[in-house]
């Protein structure tokens, strides 16, 4: 995994909630996707029902770059930082808060996937 | 300030957080970002192989016959015949598998309509049972009163024995149900 979480910030206010991810490397996000995770009593994750999955769109990505996933709607939008980095905002599309008590952020690194044949 | 996150495996993933970098920092919010131009709300996302595939279909006439053209052509074909050759086997375990399950199913079939025929023969075994034993007793009660009567005695004493054995035939049916 080139790219880990590193907090989950303002939780419960839609506006400005979001998860911050940071790139130890170069990549492509594309590759990734974030689970909302239901929290188990002992402090792990369950597996099973995720409630709630983010699959980010390909974009490559470099090291030290900030990849901010908020829960709200908005649109794909990237910033250069004074350091040289890049933040690359994605928007989860959502009208209420995600991050509550009992949940857990848990990126998935998914370099491959195959289709199914589509539900007519 | 860490993000208290775990992975399924347990592994603590929780990673501090430079002081720089903690949600008033600029370079986590989406303040005086550029929107990125065309690109949509949702994505359409295609197989990880899909620009071979692409590139494949691109390939010229001398372009596949060159080596390289040659050894990925190869490779491909051997890796087609991988996949056919796996879901070949799939095919024949899933065959053999709804064999198996069309035999069970066949068998359960004949066990049910075996038992629906025991349960008809059982029914009628019932009821030849209560009425040998019902018309038994009945013949046990009375013919005691005619054994009393001379003129009825010997009469009585034919009804004693059918009655008695009435009675035996009907415990013999009940048991051999």
């Amino acid at each position: 995994m080139t790219v880990e979480i590193t907090s989950v910030t303002s939780a419960g206010d839609l506006n400005r909630e979001r998860v911050v991810m940071k790139a130890s490397a170069k990549g492509n996000i594309g590759t990734y996707a974030l689970f909302q995770a239901i929290s188990s009593d002992d402090g792990l994750v369950l597996s099973g029902n995720i409630p709630y999955a983010y699959w980010f769109a390909d974009k490559d990505i470099n090291r030290g770059d900030f990849i901010v996933l908020y829960t709200k709607q908005g649109t794909q939008s990237e910033k250069k930082n004074k350091d040289g980095t890049t933040s690359h905002f994605f928007y989860w599309g959502l009208s209420s808060p995600l991050w509550t008590s009992g949940t857990t952020p848990v990126l998935l690194s998914a370099p491959d996937w195959q289709f199914g044949t589509p539900i007519k | 300030m860490t993000a208290n996150v775990r992975s399924a495996r347990g592994d603590d993933l929780s990673v501090p957080v430079p002081q720089e970098l903690t949600p008033s920092s600029s370079a986590t919010e989406e303040t005086g970002s550029v929107v990125v131009t065309g690109v949509a709300v949702v994505q359409v996302k295609e197989s990880p192989r899909e620009f071979l595939r692409a590139a494949r279909r691109n390939l010229t006439g001398d372009e596949a016959a060159s080596p390289a053209g040659i050894r990925w052509l190869t490779h491909d074909v051997e890796r087609l015949d991988q996949e056919c050759a796996a879901l070949r086997t799939e095919l024949s375990q899933l065959r053999e598998r709804h064999d198996l399950l069309q035999r069970e199913h066949t068998d359960k079939r004949i066990e049910v309509e075996s038992l629906k025929a025991k349960s008809h023969v059982s029914l009628k075994t019932e009821i030849l049972s209560y009425l040998c034993i019902s018309a038994g007793s009945v013949g046990l009660g009375a013919s005691p009163k005619y054994l009393a009567i001379p003129e009825a005695a010997q009469f009585a004493e034919i009804v004693l024995a059918v009655s008695v054995f009435l009675i035996l035939g009907g415990i013999v049916l009940r048991v051999l149900k």
